[in-house]
């Protein structure tokens, strides 16, 4: 494997300035005016760019056209984002699609691959099974997320004091790729929503996701398939439209 | 297909290789009843042996795994397993022809006679369209890494998209026997090595074989991508879609050089960088990989619509076209040059001088520019009518002068074994937009490369380019001369 030298100092920076990939545990920071401000006002582009293109089949002449549908379901946001990306095998010629979580609901941020690399108005990025955040070795704002294990989604909540939020770590510091344990994706932060038997199952994993403003929402994936996720998960049968993510999330106070 | 290549999930395990899916071998042999692709407990089990003895082929005449049973010949045997095995016969036969190791057998590793008999084992089990071949290892040695395997592989076809049954059984016993073959030399070669070199095994033993232009034609799909990064997945089809290149060295060098990369992946100390291995290997052959990837890069433009006058493949018309990167008129563009990629750039040129910029360090890019005949916007294109390479800083250059409309299509291919890409913006027009995509070359310190050979005209920074119209010029890099001259000692 080539091993692409960075200088260190651009491979440890995070955007709070820290020098690991942990992100600050910080509450929402507020102007003057009352006002939420990022924690990382200006974009830090990911140490590994140049390997990312071609490891994560980024574009430059495409955005995605996936749609992004959010409903409520009592205090959560249901939203459901096509991200077939052309379906299964062809997803490496197709964008990434990106979304901004809001108090009204998650919008497609317009933007192709490339320029997401430089962009803060992103908060996560779907390609069919893949989930990727935007901080870290994931994109240039300090977007971070920590699994829950031992929760179920429903339970949490309130920010546990335990809460570390990560930052997405899937290169090392040679830009080397590393790989979940199945060995077919890089390791994403979000990577445990999902298990394989003859489907793809939900693990229904609750994360909580700490965004760039400081804004903390927990999150799990509950559908990779616009229908039959259930009878995936239960009994290994395949559901139909693989790469219709369903997202259930709501921000936590 | 689905997703169920997940099925990677695995822990660590012999190596395995597979035509389409990579799936984990079972903890024994298909017949035990254990792993994904194995028989069914149900199933009665039979064998055919081919008549030398080295194949023997395992199918099911009755339970969910049950293959073909047609006996035209009223032989005692189903037809169809008597083809795989007589093609897995003939395949054996082939590569060793060509002077390849024969794959090591049971004894060799002394693992008894598994399958009930020395022959090397081909089972007949229902993939059930995931995928539909796979070659396991029984086991391996270690420095030297060798395994010794049998292959599965799909019991009837029904319902795959093969032309028919033999151009399946031809495809599927060639290429997983060459797994076989390359777990005689190394077991721990890279995905994009492996599998692109099975799907190159199958046009050398079925010269008409549509699996290997099905890849080829992928190839061409993604040709910005380095060749030894294919994307990860389950199934990364730009792995198997190498097999282009390694038939380009073919017909460059013979197959001799194929057998050669092989014997020099092999452990014999230390483990051996693939990539290195190419490089050395085509050095002792007389080559150099800047120059070959360069004209790689030249005979992939000349396909399906593209081909029929520039120099290219016999299948040419039969894959392709290549993706362009940007067209018309003029252009600008950030692009990545990855190495052992290339890029293409189309113009619709009015008519008139033609001029390139660069604002960034090209070092080592290999630039072509190909007309397209007749002064076509697009079709077939001709040879180069300008080669040059990028350069370290910004550079402006008169490509040519008082060109004829017509398309044009510029190719950048960087041929060189590094850790990253060239990202260069470059610009390509008329002198007054190339002036205005980058104004800052006013100033850019000239380029002096020595001049060898036929150039074009001087750019204006004193580069220099090769062409073919043979106009001079005191310029040109001389590296470019004597690309040219081995290219055309090799044509």
């Amino acid at each position: 494997m080539r091993l692409p030298s960075w200088p260190l100092a651009v491979l440890l920076a995070s955007c709070d300035g820290g020098t690991d990939d942990t992100a600050p545990q910080d509450t929402s920071p507020q102007d003057d005016t009352g006002e939420l401000t990022s924690r990382c006002p200006e974009p830090t582009p990911p140490p590994c760019t140049d390997a990312m293109v071609l490891d994560l089949s980024l574009h430059d002449d495409a955005v995605s056209d996936g749609a992004v549908n959010t409903t409520s379901e009592g205090d959560d946001r249901l939203t459901v984002v096509d991200a077939t990306a052309g379906g299964f095998g062809q997803d490496h010629e197709h964008p990434w699609v990106y979304i901004r979580f809001d108090t009204d609901g998650a919008h497609r941020v317009d933007i192709d691959d490339e320029a997401a690399l430089e962009s803060l108005e992103w908060h996560l990025a779907l390609r069919r099974s893949q989930l990727r955040l935007n901080g870290g070795d994931g994109g240039p704002s300090c977007v971070g997320a920590d699994a829950r294990t031992t929760s179920a989604y429903a339970d949490i909540a309130t920010v546990p004091a335990d809460a570390e939020f990560q930052l997405e770590d899937f290169y090392t510091d040679a830009c080397e790729l590393q790989m979940e344990p199945y060995g077919l994706y890089p390791a994403y932060v979000l990577g445990a929503w999902w298990s394989y038997g003859s489907c793809v199952e939900t693990t229904l994993t609750p994360y909580l996701v700490q965004l760039d403003d400081g804004r903390i929402l927990k999150l799990v994936v509950e559908a990779y398939y616009a229908t039959g996720q259930e009878a995936c998960n239960a009994s290994g049968t395949p559901g139909t439209d693989s790469g219709t993510i369903t997202l259930r999330w709501a921000f936590l106070h | 297909m689905s997703f169920a290549l997940l099925l990677l999930l695995a822990p660590a395990a012999p190596a395995v290789e597979c035509l389409t899916p990579f799936l984990l071998p079972p903890p024994g042999r298909p017949t035990e009843g254990s792993g994904l692709y194995a028989f069914d407990p149900s199933d009665v089990v039979e064998t055919f042996d081919t008549p030398s003895g080295d194949v023997r082929v395992h199918y099911s005449v009755s339970g969910p795994n049950v293959a073909r049973l047609d006996d035209e010949d009223f032989d005692g045997f189903p037809d169809f397993a008597e083809t795989v095995g007589i093609r897995t016969e003939q395949a054996f036969q082939a590569f060793q022809a060509f002077g390849f190791r024969r794959p090591l057998s049971e004894a060799d590793l002394d693992l008894g006679d598994l399958g009930g008999s020395p022959a090397f084992d081909v089972y007949l089990v229902d993939f059930a369209g995931v995928g539909d071949g796979m070659f396991a290892a029984d086991a391996c040695t270690r420095e030297p890494n060798h395994c010794a395997g049998y292959f599965v592989m799909e019991n009837d076809f029904e319902g795959y998209g093969y032309p028919d049954l033999d151009s399946a059984i031809v495809t599927l016993t060639s290429h997983e026997l060459f797994h076989a073959v390359q777990q005689a030399y190394e077991s721990e070669s890279p995905i994009w090595f492996t599998e692109g070199t099975a799907v190159w095994a199958e046009r050398l033993f079925d010269a008409e074989n549509e699996d290997f232009l099905h890849y080829a034609d992928a190839y061409l799909d993604d040709t910005g991508r380095s060749l030894d990064q294919p994307p990860p997945g389950p199934v990364p089809t730009f792995a198997y879609a190498t097999c282009l290149w390694w038939r380009y060295l073919t017909i460059r060098y013979g197959i001799g050089i194929n057998v050669a990369i092989q014997e020099g992946v092999e452990w014999d100390g230390a483990p051996k960088d693939t990539l290195a291995v190419l490089e050395a290997t085509l050095q002792a052959s007389g080559g150099m990989l800047a120059q070959e990837w360069a004209t790689f890069a030249s005979w992939n433009l000349a396909t399906r619509g593209r081909s029929g006058t520039a120099e290219s493949y016999d299948f040419a018309s039969q894959i392709g076209p290549v993706e362009i990167t940007e067209q018309g008129w003029p252009i600008e563009d950030d692009n990545r040059f990855y190495p052992l990629a290339a890029s293409y750039f189309r113009i619709d040129h009015p008519g008139g001088d033609l001029w390139f910029a660069q604002e960034d360090d090209a070092t080592g890019v290999s630039f072509a520019l190909h007309p397209v005949a007749g002064g076509a916007p697009d079709g077939p294109v001709e040879d180069a009518l300008v080669t040059w390479i990028g350069s370290l800083g910004p550079t402006r250059r008169l490509l040519a002068s008082d060109l004829p409309a017509g398309g044009y299509v510029l190719v950048g291919a960087y041929g060189v074994i590094a850790e990253s890409s060239r990202k260069v913006h470059l610009c390509l027009g008329d002198e007054d937009s190339v002036l205005a995509c980058l104004p800052g070359l006013d100033t850019a310190e000239p380029d002096t490369g020595d001049t060898s050979g036929d150039t074009a005209e001087d750019g204006e920074d004193g580069c220099g380019c090769s062409s073919r119209a043979g106009r001079r010029s005191g310029g040109a890099i001389a590296l470019l001369a004597l690309v040219l001259a081995t290219l055309r000692r090799r044509r």
